[in-house]
């Protein structure tokens, strides 16, 4: 179990990280107005340069201090309304000139650093690369964790394949890891195979064979379902207890809904029906996939707030959270998981592959 | 980067889809969903064969996005999905990074849309899935921005106005707050 993470190398100022921009010199009394005036005219945000400070001070051999101020790239500048930009320009005395500065926010302290000798640099520790890579070693008990759920994974892929007529299917499931009961640590609460079956049962025959249903979406769409079952059964139990008329009795309720998941209602080893709507879309899931999710799915993966995404192998043409681009390390993003690839990876290999040879690809 | 123009001979009457798809952003408004909607137009009959709205909230399901809304409906009226290689989808806000991958799969003609999603935008904001920018092989589409954005964030607005008024409120969560693009976009 290996976590899928960036390699750390400097930012390459002449090459790729590098983007040109346009500063000025400014007078050290004019900064504080001319950084409130920019915020407005050129804010740093729209250019996606918030990781950029506004303002540099440097020595210079000659003149002693140098003050330089940040405007924006330079289409931007042009972009800005003729007589605004006069009006600026005459104020602060602005003499623009082009200047290469890092295109992207520091990950590591060798990123900030070596970008920092181009312009000053925010750099947020808490999502750095760094901070990351110390809580990078799974505790050995995960990572046993991890192989019982791949294995969950490795049954709904063959699950997959029989309703697929003998076709290989990725197999996902996902999984509540605080959610465990019967001495195991964490349970399921959505499996591809099991809501590919209730489309079939439930949806008309032409919604069968969707392109889009991917082993991941269908076990987003499960978890969708059971949230929805939860929100309308809660409803009903509302419902009855304004009609028993019991503010007592509601508040007896709601000390019931925040206990432990686990009900003996689940089926021993089966999947949840229910979900408390307590739980905010898959906030705090950790998703477990047979081959690499590719990027439809990662970025559904985002969207549904999940804490992991754990696969078995890489899928080198299409998938995107290690192969084709890493989605998940993309900061811009309002939200990240962590990604670990390589648990049962032989096995996964084996159920991908096609034992007739008949099919023509593997089923997403 | 989306590209502007190319769509000149039919101005107006994608402005009239674009309306279309307003409404039913409205719809989702309405609904208290993240107000983005779409269209999907025929091009050679000029016949509109599906709609759909953001419905993250009623679903449970932050997939619930009005373009995958819109293809499953192509799905449930028995059309076949090769139809989508001669229609064109409108959508008030740019398309998602899932959503853009999402119509490359499907094989969309073209792709026209309202307003930047700076968050999430899958066709030039944050990535460039449309165009075959990344190494992903496979079918890649045009995209055209910009028409009629002021109104498609004006709804937006509207939205985020309307989270503020009842914002104690803490089981509905921002729920569905993937869509949002920023005032300033344009
Ligand atoms: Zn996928
Ligand atoms: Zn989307």
């Amino acid at each position: 179990m290996l976590e899928v993470v960036q390699e750390d190398h400097e930012f390459d100022l002449a090459g790729s990280a590098r983007l040109d921009v346009l500063v000025s010199a400014i007078k050290p009394r004019q900064a504080s107005q001319v950084v409130k005036d920019l915020s407005e005219l050129l804010p740093l945000e729209r250019a996606k340069l918030n990781h950029l400070k506004r303002i540099r001070s440097s020595q210079h051999p000659e003149t002693g201090r140098l003050l330089q101020v940040l405007l924006s790239p330079p289409d931007m500048y042009h972009a800005l309304d003729e007589a605004k930009r006069k009006e600026i320009v005459e104020r602060y005395g602005l003499e623009p000139t082009v200047h290469a500065v890092p295109k992207l926010e520091p990950r590591t302290r060798a990123q900030f650093l070596s970008g920092g000798s181009a312009w000053p640099m925010i750099f947020h520790h808490s999502t750095s690369e760094e901070a990351r890579r110390a809580a990078r070693v799974i505790p050995e008990q995960d990572a046993l964790d991890a192989i019982g759920f791949m294995r969950d994974a490795l049954v709904d892929a063959e699950t997959g394949r029989q309703q697929n007529g003998g076709r290989p299917t990725v197999g996902a499931v996902l999984v509540d890891p605080l959610g465990g009961c019967g001495g195991r640590r964490g349970r399921v609460v959505a499996t591809a195979s099991r809501e590919r079956q209730k489309v079939r049962d439930e949806e008309p025959a032409s919604m069968r064979d969707h392109p889009l249903h991917h082993a991941v979406m269908l076990c987003v769409q499960g978890v969708g379902r059971a949230l929805a079952a939860g929100s309308r059964q809660e409803k009903v139990a509302r419902k009855q207890e304004e009609d028993s008329a019991g503010g007592k009795l509601g508040k007896e309720r709601e000390g019931k809904g925040s206990e432990s998941l686990c009900s003996d209602a689940d089926p021993p080893g089966g999947v949840v029906e229910v979900l408390s709507p307590e739980q905010y879309l898959c906030t705090g899931f950790d998703l477990y996939v047979t081959r690499e999710p590719c990027l439809m799915c990662a970025m559904a993966l985002v969207h549904s707030r999940v804490r992991r995404v754990i696969y078995g192998v890489r899928d080198t043409e299409r998938g995107c959270l290690g192969s084709v681009t890493m989605l998940h390390t993309l900061t811009s993003l309002n939200h990240n998981y962590r990604v670990f690839e390589g648990v049962c990876a032989d096995e996964c290999r084996q159920s991908l592959s096609d034992r007739e040879s008949k099919h023509a690809a593997v089923l997403p | 980067m989306a590209s502007d123009g190319g769509v000149a001979s039919s101005d107006e009457q994608n402005a009239v889809y674009m309306r279309l798809a307003l409404k039913e952003a409205e719809m989702a408004l309405s609904k208290g969903e993240v107000p983005v909607g779409c269209v999907v137009v025929h091009k050679p009959t000029a016949r509109i064969i599906s709609c759909g709205h953001n419905e993250t909230s009623e679903a449970f399901n932050a997939t619930r996005h009005a373009e995958l809304v819109a293809i499953d409906g192509i799905l449930r009226a028995q059309t076949d999905l090769s139809l989508l290689r001669e229609c064109d989808l409108f959508v008030t806000c740019e398309p998602c990074i899932m959503c853009a991958a999402a119509l490359r799969d499907v094989k969309i003609k073209t792709v026209v849309f309202g307003c930047s999603n700076d968050r999430f935008g899958g066709c030039g904001s944050v990535l460039s899935v449309h165009d075959g920018s990344l190494p992903i092989s496979g079918h890649t589409y045009p995209c055209h921005s910009g028409l009629l954005a002021d109104e498609a964030i004006a709804l937006f607005k509207q939205f985020y106005s309307r989270q503020n008024v009842k914002a104690p409120e803490p089981k509905r969560r921002k729920m569905g707050r993937q869509e949002q693009p920023r005032a300033e976009t344009r």
